[in-house]
């Protein structure tokens, strides 16, 4: 096999040594990685808020709402009646 | 009298399949976030998920492209994509006509419709379709992975029309390892493969990865495709 330049189209055992410590991202269907990315979030939440919380300075008329879309930009655009309907059953 | 069978050719299906190829590829690269598709991105995004797709143990549509100085070129994801456009699966932005002699070209950024997302959640209703689809979703996300700003070590300056996550994208495709030896070589075609019974290059190098993160602990596919893109990535950085 004639090579040019050896191992230029193979990793060096450098840079697979560099990838140490390296963080799994979530796993599953689309859908159940949201809500993990959803539950961190809301946890990253709590802490930066622990104080108006102890003090109650957040009101319990506040809600949170995670909305999943795969593609937010286009079915937003292209599908607002869905959203009218989720607005008028909230208000219901 | 009952109609006369016709039989559905191979050629038809192979126009087929890469039509399926190529939405599911711009509905993945939507819902991964990533930059816009144009022509030049969705060849080397082709030619990458062909490089990479059996380590998914999914049959790549092609062995070889062709070389054009804009990168990888497909005749029939290019035809795949004009039908995508004329059946309102995919928009066009920046259309730009392109005549080429052998094929009508066209530049321009293509992104999927709403009604191209309905087809392409019907067509992953099938298993096969279900299985493309997730390794493309893969191939994506883990482009965002490692594009992503907060775990931003390397710089990129964009210029105007550009984005720091469009450029940093360009440099992963222009550095796989299989397009990478396919570039180094003559001619007026990129191959996957020397022989049917080797692997591709990348998929050597995402086995690599495999087995040295195996020591490490549990990962997914997701997270070897990501560490391979990060990997690309600081190389073309350290070249630049």
């Amino acid at each position: 096999m004639a090579s040019s330049a050896p191992m230029a189209d193979k990793l060096f055992s450098d840079e697979l040594q560099s990838l140490q410590g390296l963080e799994a991202a979530p796993s599953g269907e689309p859908p159940s990685r949201f809500v993990q990315r959803c539950q961190d979030w809301f946890e990253a939440w709590l802490d930066a808020n622990k104080h108006p919380l102890e003090k109650g300075e957040v009101p319990a008329s506040q809600v949170l709402m995670f909305i999943f879309a795969e593609a937010p930009d286009i079915e937003r655009s292209g599908n607002a009646s869905s959203q009218d309907r989720m607005t008028k059953a909230l208000k219901a | 009298m009952a109609a006369k069978r016709k039989t559905v050719t191979r050629a038809d299906h192979d126009r087929l399949f890469f039509s399926r190829w190529v939405l599911f590829l711009l509905a993945a690269n939507e819902a991964a976030g990533l930059p816009e598709v144009s022509r030049q991105r969705l060849h080397a995004l082709l030619f990458m998920s062909f490089a990479s797709s059996r380590y998914y143990s999914i049959e790549p549509l092609r062995q070889r492209a062709r070389r054009t100085p804009q990168g990888p070129y497909y005749r029939n994801a290019h035809l795949a994509l004009g039908g995508l456009v004329l059946g309102c699966m995919v928009s066009v932005e920046d259309f730009k006509a392109h005549p080429a002699p052998r094929d009508l070209q066209f530049e321009g950024v293509f992104r999927p419709t709403l009604k191209g997302l309905e087809v392409a959640r019907t067509m992953r209703a099938t298993v096969t379709g279900s299985r493309l689809y997730r390794f493309l979703l893969d191939m994506c996300l883990a482009s965002a992975y490692a594009t992503d700003p907060r775990r931003g070590d390397i710089v990129a300056t964009p210029e105007p029309g550009t984005t720091r996550e469009g450029i940093l994208l360009d440099n992963i495709l222009e550095e796989d390892l299989t397009y990478r030896r396919a570039m180094k070589r003559y001619g007026d075609i990129l191959e996957l493969q020397d022989s049917p019974d080797e692997q591709t290059p990348t998929v050597e190098g995402l086995s690599s990865i495999e087995e040295s993160l195996e020591q490490q602990g549990a990962y997914n596919r997701k997270d070897v495709v990501a560490a391979y893109q990060t990997l690309l990535m600081r190389r073309s950085a350290r070249a630049a």
